[in-house]
Order: structure tokens, then sequence, then C-alpha cells
């Protein structure tokens, strides 16, 4: 499933592919869906006990992935983009890129053009573009217009030993965790967000969220793994191999610690590896979510992840199928005794 | 030929500088459909010939280059990374999130690190390739067993079809060149050429022309053909030096490492049967397999013909699909008798 998930190019504003595919994977297991005006799929899943007061979990994961925005047609045919969300722009010369069926490259002003003292300096912006193949403006114009959205292209490889190279793990293994999760059968109510536009300032998630309360929120996503040699350990995020990700804090964001004990308690009895991560960097939707109709306990589960929003983004097998299921062993084990919080 | 469908089977095949057995086996075998005779030499220069039915017919020699740019293990680190050397001038701002291919012991797909934009805002310099790390998802222990320093790595190509007959891939900067070959090879089947005609796919061009040299020395042809890539423009105001416009047609060099004479009667002729091509003019010596060939073994006339390609030395070279076949039609054109040489 993650293959099919990940091999659809579903960038931030364009959803509504992926979206499909998910709806069509989940829809036997739900009670019910709406998608609203920015393209979230929000899906409802009722306790499966005739409680008269389910406790009520929210589940958040984005749809989207990072991609090019053109934003210009040069006389020659040749596309001038901007990038939705941040990009490491040294990660995407020569890379392939498509727009529906439009294949296209990304090309790169030459290295014997850059005056010698400006060789070494990062990729600029102004130095890349889109190439269509286009002979003109006129010709690029009948395929391409400025707005048009292009994905990068990543087949789904499995390589190494148990390691997962594909296009927009982040966050499509925030929505495999959410979509494995759904398939069974809870003693909560459940709401899943599958957010859109997190990777342009978490947009989706604030108006999916709007009017919906529930006694916890998760969200799911990629996490940073900075874990590649000569990395000082403060710097690392979380390690690849070492199981599920938990943070405590987050850029604008705290996890309930009650949560997070509940969350270990589950990892040491089903003996499912978790780690801490320790960059408090974005929190993506969690930043939304958290605060929205009037703030919710909530915690973020992640799958750390290597070389984010680049084309190669890797993960292991083993810490997606570790987090998957200490997901819903945590579901199961979310009962009224949580309702006793901090006061 | 379809010369797309041709680069497309080629695509799946490798030629890293100093280690080209990959493609040179396909060349090879495919090679045996139009020559008489095939043979490799030590170094792994891929040979053909097909002899003249006239009688003291001088040897004529067309070139082209197995190689491509690549990359090559250097040392296994504690955490199973692999540090890697460049090989051939590679443009080293497409490394980071190239997905490669170690040729271990078996091949083994792998990935070339890059920092999440999350973290790399606050560098200046963009990274070197000795900073870069092949992550080829195994730990130490494992790596050692299939990999070790020496080993080659390729960056993984992907051949596609861009609009207007445009192509684009990895490795077509030696790849348009063996396509231009076997289209002209297809060309002069079953045609009585006055030439003894030679045929080589050498090895290490992109490391200084190795192969080029031991090549002429073994065949010591009397006239040399030989083809290669140049700079693509990349748009209209490029004004990049000694760079061209695809669809160009095929660009002819007239500098010092060619026969004069020769290429001034092949560009009269490329005009009156209007193929078309751009000429490529410099006082300096191109540093190509034409110029290794013509003083190495006796001083031999030279052509040198190349297909102009845009983003060279990166993954996503591009060429226009025409400037092949009016490459291949100007070494038809050579070939066939149709251009007084001296």
């Amino acid at each position: 499933m993650l293959k099919k998930i990940t091999e659809v190019k579903s960038v931030a504003t364009r959803e509504k592919f992926v979206r499909e595919v998910i709806l069509d994977e989940i829809k036997d297991y739900i009670t019910s869906y709406r998608v609203d005006a920015m393209g979230n799929l929000i899906v409802y899943k009722k306790s499966s006990l005739n409680l008269e007061e389910p406790l009520s979990v929210m589940m958040v994961a984005h749809m989207d992935e990072v991609g090019l925005v053109v934003t210009e047609i040069t006389d020659d045919g040749l596309l001038k983009f901007d990038y939705i969300s941040i990009i490491n722009l040294d990660a995407i010369v020569s890379k392939r890129v498509k727009c529906g069926d439009l294949q296209g490259v990304v090309g790169s002003v030459s290295l014997a053009g850059i005056p010698i003292a400006e060789r070494c300096n990062r990729v600029k912006l102004d130095d890349l573009f889109i190439d269509i193949g286009a002979i003109s403006k006129e010709d690029a114009e009948q395929y391409v217009m400025p707005g048009d959205v292009f994905s990068f292209v990543s087949d789904y490889v499995e390589f190494g030993d148990g390691f997962i190279k594909a296009l927009a793990l982040d966050n499509r293994v925030g929505c495999a965790i959410m979509m494995d999760a759904l398939k069974g059968d809870y003693n909560c109510d459940i709401v899943c967000l599958f957010t859109a536009q997190e990777e342009t300032a978490m947009r989706g998630a604030k108006a999916a969220a709007f009017g919906i309360k529930a006694d916890f929120a998760l969200n799911f996503d990629t996490t940073l793994a900075n874990d590649t040699t000569g990395v000082p350990s403060h710097m690392m995020g979380s390690k690849i191999g070492k199981g599920a990700e938990y943070t405590v804090k987050g850029k604008g964001t705290v996890s309930d610690l009650q949560l997070v004990d509940l969350l270990k308690n589950v990892s040491e009895q089903y003996s499912l590896p978790l780690q801490m991560g320790n960059l408090a960097f974005s929190s993506g939707d969690l930043l939304e979510i958290a605060t929205a109709n009037g703030g919710t306990r909530n915690i973020a589960i992640s799958v750390p992840a290597r070389y984010a929003h680049t084309p190669v983004c890797v993960i292991s097998n083993k810490d997606f199928c570790v987090t998957k299921e200490i997901v819903k062993m945590f579901l199961h084990r979310i009962n009224s005794d949580m309702m006793k919080g901090r006061d | 030929m379809d010369i797309f469908s041709f680069l497309k089977e080629m695509d799946k095949y490798y030629g890293i500088t100093g280690n080209e057995k990959d493609i040179a086996g396909f060349v090879a075998d495919k090679l045996n459909n139009y020559c008489e005779e095939t043979w490799n030499d030590k170094l792994g220069n891929v040979f053909g010939r097909i002899p003249s039915k006239h009688e003291n017919a001088k040897k004529l020699m067309i070139t082209t280059h197995l190689d491509s740019i690549g990359l090559m293990v250097k040392n296994i680190d504690e955490n199973g990374f692999l540090q890697f050397e460049t090989l051939g001038a590679v443009d080293e701002r497409i490394l980071p999130a190239s997905e490669v291919v170690v040729f271990g012991e078996k091949k083994s797909f792998g990935v070339i690190g890059a920092k999440a934009a999350h973290i790399a805002g606050a560098d200046k310099n963009r990274p070197q390739s000795k900073e870069m790390l092949i992550d080829a998802g195994f730990k130490k222990e494992t790596a050692q067993n299939i990999i070790q320093p020496g080993d080659f790595v390729a960056l993984k190509s992907c051949l596609v079809q861009l609009l207007n007959n445009h192509i684009s891939g990895g490795g077509l900067c030696s790849h348009s060149g063996i396509a231009a070959v076997f289209d002209f090879l297809e060309k002069v089947m079953d045609v009585d050429l006055p030439y003894d005609l030679f045929v080589v796919f050498t090895v290490g061009r992109e490391s200084g022309s190795v192969g080029a040299y031991s090549a002429a020395y073994s065949v010591r042809p009397d006239v040399v053909v030989a083809v290669d890539a140049i700079q693509g423009k990349i748009h209209s105001k490029d004004q990049t030096k000694g760079s061209f416009d695809l669809g160009s047609g095929c660009v002819i060099s007239r500098t010092p490492d060619v026969s004069y004479e020769g290429t001034l009667n092949l560009i009269c002729k490329a005009k009156e049967q209007n193929i078309p091509f751009e000429t490529n003019a410099s006082g300096w010596i191109t540093m190509s397999d034409a110029t290794a060939m013509q003083n190495v073994a006796g001083a031999v006339h030279t052509f040198l013909l190349s297909v102009p390609i845009r983003y060279m030395h990166q993954t996503v070279e591009m060429v226009y699909l025409d400037d092949i076949s009016a490459c291949s039609d100007l070494i038809y054109l050579i070939s066939s008798g149709g251009v007084e040489i001296a």
C-alpha cells in the first residue's frame, strides 16, 4: 500500500489525486466522510461499543507533498518556478519532474556560466528552471501555464537492509499509518483528518479541525533522522532503525506527558521500539490541531526519515511497521483513565 | 533506425569511466550484426571491421566513446555509508539527492544524501563531493561483504521523452555518439564503401582519452572520424563559449586537431546536401579522442563531429533526436567517399 500511495503525485493544493486513492482503500472501514472546500478529507469512525459518551480521538496526517509551481514561461520555453514548502535547492538540480503526463527536468545554468568566485555558492533559484523540451514561449504555453504544479519523480524502491526510498514518504507514511489503523475497531470514536496543504504552513489542518472537538489528537508524520556520519548527536533528531519516534517538544507544541507515558507503556508491553526525537523543529499540522477549538491534548508519533523534502526520502521498513503497530495498540489502550489529565 | 528505442534499450547499461564492461557488452553484441569481425583489446575498447571490397583501400576508423562520468567508492565508514570520489568532470551540483547503482559483488541501489531543507538553511556553500555520503542502506559489516573501496558507482539514469523530439537522461554524452554510429552502420549495410572501415568504441575518454591512444595505435588508420558531444545552449541568450543550440544538427569542429582541408570539404558537401550543421571554431585543441588519435602513431587525418547536449555531465542531459541523425548522415558522407580528405 505504501508503494501505491507514494507513487501518486499530489503536491500541496492538488491533493485530490491521492485523496481518491486513500478513500478507495478505507471506505469499507469507516462510518462516514466529507471533503471540505480546501480538499481536506475528514473521516469518521464510530466506536464499536455502544457507549453513551465514548472518548474521541482525532488523528491527523497530511496528504500533500512538496513540489514546484511554475511562475513564468521564458521566451525560450523554459519554466521559471518557485517551490511549495521549503526545499533544499542543492538537492533538486538535475532531477526529473512531472505535471500530469508532462515530463520535465530541473535544468540549471552551466557552471561555466557562473563567475568563478560564485561557483561554490549554494544553488540559487534564479539559476534553475524546468525544461520540458519546448522551443519557444508559444510552444510551452500549449502545455503549461503559470500556476501549474510539478512534482518530483521518484520510484518506490526497497534497498539495503530493509530500507525504502520513495517519493512523498513525507507524509504518505503518516497517511498509511492512519489507513492501517482505520481497519481495526476501537472503543473510542475516531475522526481522521487527511489534511491538505500542510506544506504551505498547515493551512488545511486549521480549516479541517475547526469545530471538531476531540479529547485527544494524534499527529502522524515523518520526522528528521539526521543520523548520517559526522552529524553531532544533539543535531540528529532521531535514528533510522530505532523504532517509532515521539516528540515531547516541537516548535510551538508540547506533547501531553500523560499520553507520552501511555505510549512508552505500550512500547514496553508489546516490545515495540520507541525513541524520542531531540530536534525541536516544526511540528507540522500539530501546531494547528493543538490550538484549535480551545486546545486539545496531543502527541506526535512519527517515522524517522532521512533526506526529507528531497526526491530520495528514505525510511526503514521496520520503523514503519513498528509505528503502525504501536499506534493501533495505543488506540486500544485509550480509556477513561486518560480523562484524568493535568488540571 | 529508431534512435530513441535504441537509446532506451542502452539506458540500462552503464559505462563508468574506468569500468566500461557493462555497456561494452551491449555494444559488442549489437556490433556483431554489422561487422565481419569484432574484437576487444586489453583496455576494453570494442572494435569492429567492415573490410572494403576494393584493393589497397585506405583505412577509415569511426570512433566514439563508451564511458560517462561516475563515482568510485573510497571508503566504507563506521555507519555503513560510502565515501566516494568523482570520476570525470562530474557537475557536483547534481549529486545531493541522486540515485546511484554501486557495482560491488552485486549491483546495489543507493542514494547520495542531502540535508533536509529545515537544516540546510544555515550553510553558505553547497556541499562538496568529499563531504557527501552514499547511503546504500547497509550497516558496515553487511556493506563490507559486497562492497569495497575501488568499486565503481553509476549515477542512475532514466531516459525520458520530452516535447518536440527532445530526450533527456544520464550518459547521453556517450550514448548519443554510440547511437549515431549505429544509425550510420544501419545505413551502410550492403553499401560498397571505398574505405576499409573500422569502428571503435573507446574506453576512458572522460579520463583523458586513455582508450583512444591505444585504439589508433593498433589499427593505424589513415582517417579518423570522431563522434563526441558538445555543450548545448540552455537558452537563446546563453553566451557560454563553445555551446550550440539543440536543433543545430551536427556540430563540425574546425580546430587545430582536425584536418583543415577535409573539414572544409565536409562543410561544403553538407551545405550542398542540406544536412543541418553548425561549426565549432576555436584555436584550442578539443581534448577529445580526435586529438589523441591525430598524432599518436604517425599523423592521421581527423574529423570531429559532435552532438549538442544540454546540461552536460548531469543526469538529465538533453539531446534533440534529429541532431543524432544529422551526425550519422555526416559520418556516412565521409565514409562513402563523398568528401575529399586532402
